[in-house]
């Protein structure tokens, strides 16, 4: 007998699914939440697991993992159940199921910066699986500097695809770069849609388990989990989960709750806010708790994380919101006052990453005197954010909305402090090394989609930018096509004489080195540049002037040329034709004429590039009245400077012509 | 197929490739707002569905539609007690003192258990204090503790904030101290520092500061207790020095337009300890109208108080 196609492939993989599914249960038979990590210290750590039947339970560890010669001992070990009267004095858990045992193991007398191996037993049989995978790594001493990477997830815990792809895309890439993780925050909304036990362990542990069994997870609340669990209280699923500082056991300032808290990781401190359901007021505990913790951190870098962004037109508006309100206005202010670096929130489904700024904490949020810094940020691009080495106040804050790590992604509007604004599904990277903290968002691909830096060195003095770099606009920017063409020149038009012909030979200025301020002009003198045949660039085979020292080295290019206007011509019927990847600016005699994918400045401070690819093809761009007013008899010059999107490009080119047509 | 039916398959169709708590995930305030009126206008009119929609209402700063639907639910349910408590919160925000009192009273009437019914008590215990009934509301916060021992930061903090303005500052450390005992907060132990202060002890509290001040990287608000024993303990030329430092160092963290108020309060402290009345009372009247807690501007207003008087 032979069965069709269709029938044949839904019997695979019905087979495949249950055989995949008992595989999994064969693995891990015991566990109701695999084995998990909380409360790292430089010298403690916490292990957690539930089971729904009663175990004899023991840890063994060591840095070894084929020797794990050091046993918890059983007084170390705390059993939480739902019974009200149980043993110990241990609160019992809020909702969990009926049979289940939560044990909390804590495991002290730790080497610092130690990477020690861990597995679970029930008396003398070993319950977790012999894979070096279940590991943790003690923090450095407190104030010492020692490399941090970490990941940063938001509005996460559907328990659907897009959440396990961006799981799967950090756990890819780290292991492509060969990186691990020293911790991972979570910014609130982990177990949708009401943070109930069983949603927890179904949209969260289960869903990270490779990566909580040796990465501590210090979470912040969100407001899906405050329908189940309460601030004030400390009481509920999301508390039973975590075990937060309440005594600085990890550094910092005792804050008596485990809804909000701090903690270091060598000069890094962390500070985590409840913006939910707590008072967010100046004169609130929480508040008085921040300025008196980060006033006492001598930390170099500050980092601080919570729900509510104080920024952000996502699906989600801080103009509108009072917890987004009351963030901003009561305590970006502490924070800022303090020398925060960064702040990441979520709440607001989408990726949102802002300039450097400060002090912008009035309503509505606009970019009028608070942007510092309105560059990229990115090491490659415009360069890394400049900050003063320690922690001063306000030096500048880089706001981070992560709400994009599962669920649907949307966005409002444009919030104008804002750099980067990505309405897809991914993560953040974060690692800090020395005088430098570095971040990258990570899309459900796996594809770095923005890439910024902030860099403590000596003093750093910022003014507020009168004009600074403002973003798209939503809806210019829902449709990059139709933005895009409005940038792009026209198609050639007949050609009835070439003033400066295709391929001819220009003075270039490259290398990494940038012109004095009035290059553009006639009267300057470039007979020290380079002579060489357009067009200028590298890698798309489409350039006489190879500039083959300029990928991950500069991305700016300064040419020149003289002409003179053909007798008799008609200058309105004069125009440039540029191949170009990916911006240029052209001037004649002085006067910008033509800008294309450069947002504000020039020379040197040009910002804000876009990209654009070549294609071998030249786009037309008549001479505007103020560009004909420019010319004059006899000699005049063009002048043009072509910048890349990234230093990192795969190609460049510069190539204008100056035609008269039809 | 009928036309009319084919939204309905679609939306079935929708669910189903999306699962539910993606659904339950997008959690606009807005969309929420119309999906909770679309359910109470087809008659689905529950208590919870007036309070859901309430909580969304406050969340967009429509405080009126906000008390609206909370009066609505608590109209379906009278002993739904934490519609009673965001009522109370509501009408304290609008000035409403004596409604707001009632609501927190129906609050604990309404409780469930002990937990529910002691911080509904703190609730009526804080809005008696705000309304000028530090006694009664003292005798409440009281009663909470007698339900939960344990206590809460807040509940010591407002403990010793009442116990304050009833001109009984000798309890305050006592109170303050035993919240640190139990639950660790650096808040409590700050503020158990500043009532020994306000109440003379300054040998108590100078270990405690002296030891700040070495340990903390900004030090105007440990600085400004210090210059606080030290013109407590007659040492005024060492207090005007301390007191300088300070100035210098909220000069670096008060942002010129944006400041935060517990810092324009602190400086305004110093001002005032300096004998800068002016300014003093300009940081006062700014830490006011950017709406300061009384607490915070508490030690501000009793060191200008010799000055008014003159």
């Amino acid at each position: 007998m032979t069965f069709p196609l269709p029938l044949k492939l839904i019997c695979v993989t019905a087979i495949t699914a249950f055989a995949m599914l008992q595989a999994l249960k064969a693995e891990d038979p015991v566990f109701s939440r695999a084995p998990y990590l909380q409360l790292a210290t430089e010298n403690s750590i916490r292990i957690v697991w539930r089971t729904e039947r009663e175990i004899t339970p023991v840890v063994r560890y060591g840095k070894d993992p084929a020797n794990l010669a050091m046993l918890s001992k059983p007084e170390n070990i705390v059993t939480r159940t739902t019974d009200k009267g149980q043993s110990g004095g241990a609160p019992p858990l809020h909702s969990a199921p009926d049979d289940t045992r939560q044990f909390e193991a804590t495991i002290s007398g730790l080497e610092p910066a130690t990477t020690y191996y861990y597995s679970i037993h029930d008396g003398g049989k070993r319950l977790t699986p012999e894979t070096p995978g279940y590991r943790f790594k003690t923090h450095p001493l407190p104030g010492t500097s020692s490399p941090l990477y970490f990941w940063v997830v938001g509005d996460s815990g559907t328990g659907g695809d897009n959440q396990a792809k961006v799981h799967t895309a950090m756990r890819d890439y780290n292991k492509a770069q060969k990186k691990q993780l020293d911790l991972y925050i979570h910014v609130g909304d982990m177990a949708y849609g009401s943070g109930t036990d069983t949603q927890f362990s179904e949209r969260f542990f289960k869903m990270y388990e490779p990566t909580l069994r040796n990465t501590v997870c210090w979470a912040a609340m969100g407001n899906h989990e405050g329908k189940t669990s309460k601030g004030k209280d400390g009481t509920g699923p999301y508390y039973d989960a975590y075990i937060c500082p309440t005594q600085a056991e990890a550094g910092g300032s005792p804050s008596g709750k485990e809804a909000y808290y701090s903690f270091d990781f060598g000069n890094v401190h962390f500070v985590v806010l409840d913006s939910h359901d707590l008072d967010r007021r100046p004169g609130g505990a929480m508040a008085r708790w921040l300025k008196a913790d980060i006033e006492k951190t001598k930390a170099e870098w500050l980092i601080a994380y919570f729900h509510h962004p104080p920024y952000t037109k996502g699906s989600h508006d801080s103009d509108k919101e009072s917890q987004l309100i009351e963030m901003r206005e009561h305590i970006m202010p502490i924070l800022e006052g303090g020398g925060v670096d960064i702040v990441f929130t979520g709440h607001s489904h989408i990726y949102e990453r802002s300039m450097l700024i400060d002090g912008a904490y009035q309503t509505p949020t606009t970019a009028k005197g608070v942007i510092l810094d309105d560059g990229d940020g990115d090491p490659k691009g415009d360069g890394a954010y400049r900050k003063s080495k320690g922690l001063v106040p306000h030096n500048g804050t880089i706001q981070v909305v992560a709400g994009h790590g599962g669920t649907r992604v949307s966005r409002k509007g444009t919030m104008p402090i804002m750099r980067k604004i990505l309405v897809e599904n991914g993560s953040v990277l974060v690692s800090v090394e020395g005088d430098t903290l570095s971040a990258k968002m990570l899309n459900l691909d796996a594809t770095v989609r923005d890439s910024f830096a902030i860099t403590k060195k000596g003093v750093i003095e910022h003014t507020p930018i009168k004009d600074p770099w403002q973003p798209q606009a939503k809806d210019k920017a829902k449709d990059p096509q139709a933005a895009k063409l409005l940038k792009e020149g026209k198609p050639l038009p007949p050609v009835t004489q070439r003033i400066i012909d295709h391929g001819a030979q220009w003075n270039y200025l490259a290398g990494g080195k940038h012109p004095p301020e009035k290059w553009t002009t006639l009267k300057f003198n470039h007979s020290s540049w380079q002579k060489g045949a357009a067009g200028f660039g590298y890698g798309d085979e489409d350039d006489r002037s190879v500039l083959s020292d300029m990928k991950d080295k500069y991305r700016s290019v300064y040419i020149r040329r003289a002409f003179q206007v053909p007798p008799g011509a008609n200058p309105a019927k004069i125009g440039l034709a540029i191949s170009y990847d990916d911006a240029f600016i052209a001037y004649i005699n002085g006067r910008e004429v033509v800008r294309v994918g450069v947002d504000s400045g020039s020379g040197k401070a040009a910002k804000g590039f876009h990209s654009h690819e070549a294609d071998k093809k030249f786009e037309f761009f008549a001479l505007d009245k103020k560009a004909i007013e420019a010319l004059q008899d006899g000699i005049n010059i063009l002048a043009v400077e072509g910048h890349n999107v990234k230093l990192s490009s795969s190609d460049f080119t510069l190539h204008p012509a100056l035609l008269l047509v039809e | 197929m009928q036309m009319r039916t084919l939204p309905y398959i679609l939306l079935i169709l929708f669910s189903n490739l999306v699962p539910l708590p993606v659904l339950l995930a997008h959690h606009d305030t807005e969309k929420m707002i119309a999906l909770f009126t679309r359910r109470i206008e087809s008659g689905e009119a529950s208590a919870e569905l007036y309070f859901r929609r309430a909580v969304e209402y406050r969340v967009l700063r429509q405080y009126a539609k906000a008390e609206a639907d909370l009066q609505q639910a608590l109209n379906i349910d009278p002993n739904y007690t934490l519609a009673h408590r965001e009522l109370a919160h509501l009408l304290a925000k609008r000035g409403a003192k004596k409604l707001a009192i009632q609501s927190a009273r129906q609050a604990i009437h309404a409780s469930a258990d002990i937990n529910e019914r002691s911080g509904a008590m703190i609730l009526l215990a804080r809005l008696l204090g705000a309304s000028g009934q530090p006694e009664t509301a003292l005798r409440h916060c009281r009663d909470a503790f007698t339900l939960t021992p344990a206590g809460k930061v807040e509940w010591y903090l407002l403990h010793a904030e009442l116990l304050d303005s009833l001109d009984r500052e000798n309890e305050r450390p006592e109170i303050l101290a035993a919240g640190y005992t139990a639950t660790h907060s650096i808040v409590l132990r700050n503020a158990w520092v500043d009532a020994l202060l306000d109440a003379g002890r300054y040998s108590t509290a100078l270990p405690v500061i002296e030891q700040e001040l070495s340990e903390s990287r900004l030090k105007s608000s440990w600085r400004l207790r210090y210059a606080r024993a030290q013109i407590g303990l007659g040492r005024r030329t060492d207090a005007n020095k301390t007191l300088t430092l300070c100035l210098v160092e909220l000069a670096t963290r008060i942002h010129p337009d944006r400041p935060d108020i517990s810092l324009i309060a602190e400086r305004g402290l110093v001002h005032a300890l300096l004998g800068r009345t002016n300014a003093a009372h300009q940081d006062l009247e700014k830490a006011r109208s950017a709406g300061a807690d009384q607490w915070m501007i508490a030690a501000l207003e009793q060191a200008l108080e010799p000055v008014n008087c003159q």
